[in-house]
Order: structure tokens, then C-alpha cells, then sequence
């Protein structure tokens, strides 16, 4: 129960500084703007049609970038600020993973509640099973969450942060990445005219696992990353 | 602050470094500190500018790993020699640690309890914060605390409620006026009353002062 409170603790830390701060949530925000509206803009230009496909691969390529852009700095920033110093004496590794994880999949979950409804009324893409549709969306920001925040615990006492954090990040996500992208593409109705569950249950099952062996090896694994100095 | 009761018994708590050193690369920090001391003791390390004090203090707090030697702390009995349980014993307030700007004091003191495993009523926060003369300026976003303010706040962060066997203190009394280096001093006498052990990084002639002996680095 004191393991719950103190995850909490570091999550509600989080999300209050987030609000004062709204450092990640600016420029989460104004990347997932600026890509919609340059898709918006592409679309006006070129006048052609645009298949749930093109749209699956689209909404992917936005919560990747925009989880790359906001999320690695979960760490990173309480290394710039001096603040891990205070945290490392106090906290537990795996609570203060756990709590900025929420916060992260928290973050992303918002976005991906916002940007994907705003990005396939923009293509003109009709969603063939919202059920499926939100359990990927659902299962995949956890799963980039989980590793993003992690990574962003590996990087955060290197000296290039950016360029590190992507080149980690994006290996370990493939997996997951060709899971969401085919799982929505099922729920969009790509070979799934019916919009039934079944095409995209596997999809499912992938994303649901990757999340369970993603946060499970964080949680496994960060007390050496947290603790070395 | 008021010295409060004894909390441990003359030898119960006691630190000892054995052979400690530390390098980076090439470049030797540290090399070879050792140290015995037992609580009720108040140590100072002194030493000209990157003779190691800071990196030894880290050390001896669990949150920088030795490149060789042994930290040893106990506490009535049971021993802390792996970096995590010191950590969990130790106060400690640095130059380079900071706490959050966007948070209140007062909230800093409730969140790193909480993290913890403490529970921190809003009154004991404001008690903390009273005892290293902030009071009525815990509801305050620290971005809006002066510099000795925010050195204030982190020896409130240190001394948290009297519970750490070990005080860590590093460079204590900077950008403090007359009344905050007063209260460092009053810190240390706690911390001594109470049978704790402080340990004080400092080049400071008023904070040498503190100390019942110097470990001289870089000499």
C-alpha cells in the first residue's frame, strides 16, 4: 500500500508541475497542431483521396513523434534541474518510475483522444469498430509510454539526450508500432468491411503483452539505472 | 530551533570510511579518506575548492558510488553499508541540490516525505518551514524564494523531522544572512543533542568553527 501512495505521490508531482510548468504539454500540443495542420494543408494542396491506410500510418507517426518530443523528458529534466538529487535520496526507483509513467501514458492518452478523432475527420476516414480502434490506442500509447520513460531514464545523465533517446526508442517500439499500425487498420475497416473485432484481436493481444512485458522490465530494471552513480 | 531529546544512546550511531577513494578517468578525487566517527560528533571537511568535499559528502550519502573503499554506517546495531539504506538515513542538503520551483515549500516537504514513506501533516510542513524562519511563506512557489530562501528550504529538506542519524551538510551557510548561519549552528547543536552525527563540507571559518575535529582534504 505505502509502494501505491508513494507512485501516487510522484505521479500528483507530476501532473502539478506539468499544469504549472506546461513544458511537455506545449510542446506536445504544438507539434500534434502543427503536423495536423500541415496533413490538413497537404490534403487541400493535392485534392486526392486518402485510404484508412494512409490514415493508420499517419495517426502512428504522430503519437510516435509527439511522445519522442514530450515524453523523454521525464527524466531528463530532473537531472538539468538538480532536483534528481533530492528524489534519488528520497524515492524509490520503481515509484518514481511508476508515477511518471502514469503521468506520460496519462499525457499521450489525451492526446491521442484529441488528435485522432481531429485527424481522420481531416482525411475523411470513417472508423469501421471504435471499440477496436480504442483498445489500440489505448494499448499502444501505454506501451510507448512504458518505453519512453524508461529510455528517458537511460539517457538522462548523457550528454546527447535527443538523438540517444530516439535511437533507443525506436528499435525497442518496432513490435509494437507494426501491431498498432495493423490493428488500426482493422478497426478502420482495411480488410474488415464488417467492422468486426476478430481481424484486430491478435493486434490486440500483441500491444496488450508488449505493455505487460514493457512495464514489468522497466520496473525490473530501473533500480540499476536509478541507483548508479 | 530547539534542541530536542536524545534519540540515540553515546555510540549508536557511528560512521566509518575505510580507504575511500574516487576517480574519474584519469583524475584522482579522492584519495585513500578514511574516517572513524561516532554520534554526537560534528565533523568538518575542509579543504581548498575541488579537493573532493562535495564528492566525499556524496559518498558518504549513498549517492555516488566509490571507486574503491568502504562505507560503513550503523545505527544501534544494524549496519547500512549499501548505498540505499544510507540514503534512507541520511539528511542532507547541498548547493546542488534543488527542489522544485513550481511547487510551494510547503508541498516540496509534503511530496519528498511522502516518496518517503512518511506522512506529513500540513501543520508539522509548516512547522518544518517555521524552524528555518519561513514561516508564513510555505504556500510560496519556490521561484518565488530568494537564494538564502531556498537555502532555507533545504535544510528544513535536511532536517526533516529530526529522524536522519547522519546530517550531510555541504557548504551550509551559502547566500544565508547573519540569522540563517545562526540557524545552521543551531542545526548542528540538534543534531549533536540528540546523539546524531554531522558531517559539514565547508570553507567557511564560522562553519570550521562547528566542528569537534577536521578531516583536511587535498593536503
Amino acid at each position: 500500500m505505502s509502494w501505491v501512495r508513494e507512485a501516487f505521490a510522484v505521479f500528483e508531482k507530476e501532473v502539478r508541475s506539468e499544469w504549472r510548468t506546461r513544458v511537455a504539454l506545449s510542446s506536445v500540443a504544438l507539434f500534434a497542431v502543427g503536423a495536423l495542420t500541415l496533413i490538413g494543408l497537404a490534403l487541400y494542396i493535392g485534392q486526392g483521396p486518402t485510404g484508412p491506410q494512409t490514415a493508420a500510418a499517419l495517426i502512428w507517426v504522430l503519437l510516435f513523434f509527439t511522445a519522442a518530443t514530450g515524453l523523454g523528458r521525464a527524466y531528463v529534466i530532473e537531472e538539468e534541474r538538480g532536483t534528481a538529487l533530492a528524489l534519488r535520496l528520497t524515492a524509490r526507483g520503481t515509484t518514481v518510475w511508476a508515477g511518471k509513467f502514469a503521468a506520460n501514458a496519462l499525457l499521450l492518452l489525451l492526446l491521442a483522444l484529441m488528435a485522432t478523432p481531429a485527424l481522420l475527420s481531416l482525411l475523411k476516414v470513417k472508423t469501421a469498430n471504435p471499440a477496436l480502434l480504442a483498445c489500440v490506442l489505448m494499448l499502444g500509447c501505454v506501451g510507448i509510454a512504458a518505453v519512453f520513460t524508461m529510455t528517458s531514464a537511460l539517457v538522462a545523465q548523457a550528454t546527447a539526450k535527443g538523438g540517444l533517446l530516439a535511437a533507443l526508442s525506436f528499435p525497442m517500439l518496432v513490435p509494437l508500432l507494426v501491431a498498432a499500425v495493423h490493428g488500426t487498420n482493422a478497426a478502420l475497416g482495411v480488410g474488415n468491411a464488417a467492422g468486426a473485432f476478430a481481424p484486430g484481436l491478435g493486434d490486440v493481444q500483441v500491444l496488450a503483452s508488449y505493455a505487460v512485458i514493457a512495464i514489468t522490465a522497466s520496473l525490473m530494471l530501473i533500480d540499476f539505472v536509478w541507483n548508479e552513480g | 530551533m530547539e534542541p530536542g531529546n536524545p534519540r540515540w544512546k553515546p555510540g549508536e550511531v557511528a560512521l566509518r570510511l575505510e580507504g575511500v577513494r574516487k576517480s574519474y578517468g584519469a583524475r584522482r578525487v579522492l584519495a585513500g579518506i578514511s574516517l572513524e566517527a561516532r554520534g554526537g560528533e560534528v565533523v568538518a571537511v575542509v579543504g581548498p575548492n575541488g579537493s573532493g568535499k562535495s564528492t566525499l559528502v556524496r559518498i558518504v550519502a549513498g549517492l555516488l558510488r566509490p571507486s574503491r573503499g568502504e562505507v560503513a554506517l550503523t545505527v544501534a546495531g544494524g549496519g547500512a553499508r549499501d548505498a540505499a539504506a544510507r540514503r534512507a538515513r541520511v539528511g542532507y542538503a547541498s548547493p546542488d541540490l534543488a527542489l522544485y520551483s513550481e511547487l510551494t515549500g510547503r508541498e516540496n516537504l509534503e511530496f519528498f516525505a511522502t516518496v518517503a514513506g512518511k506522512r506529513l501533516s500540513t501543520e508539522e510542513a509548516e512547522r518544518r518551514l517555521a524552524a528555518v524562519g519561513l514561516a508564513g511563506r510555505g504556500n510560496d512557489p519556490v521561484s518565488e524564494y530568494s537564494s538564502g530562501m531556498r537555502q532555507r528550504l533545504r535544510l528544513a529538506f535536511a532536517r526533516g523531522g529530526g529522524e536522519a542519524p547522519l546530517l550531510l551538510l555541504d557548504e551550509p551557510s551559502l547566500a544565508l544572512d547573519e540569522r540563517g548561519v545562526a540557524l545552521v549552528g543551531a542545526l548542528v547543536d540538534e543534531q549533536r543533542a540528540r546523539g546524531g552525527l554531522t558531517l559539514l563540507a565547508t570553507n567557511d571559518p564560522r562553519e570550521m568553527a562547528l566542528g569537534d575535529r577536521s578531516i583536511v582534504l587535498g593536503s
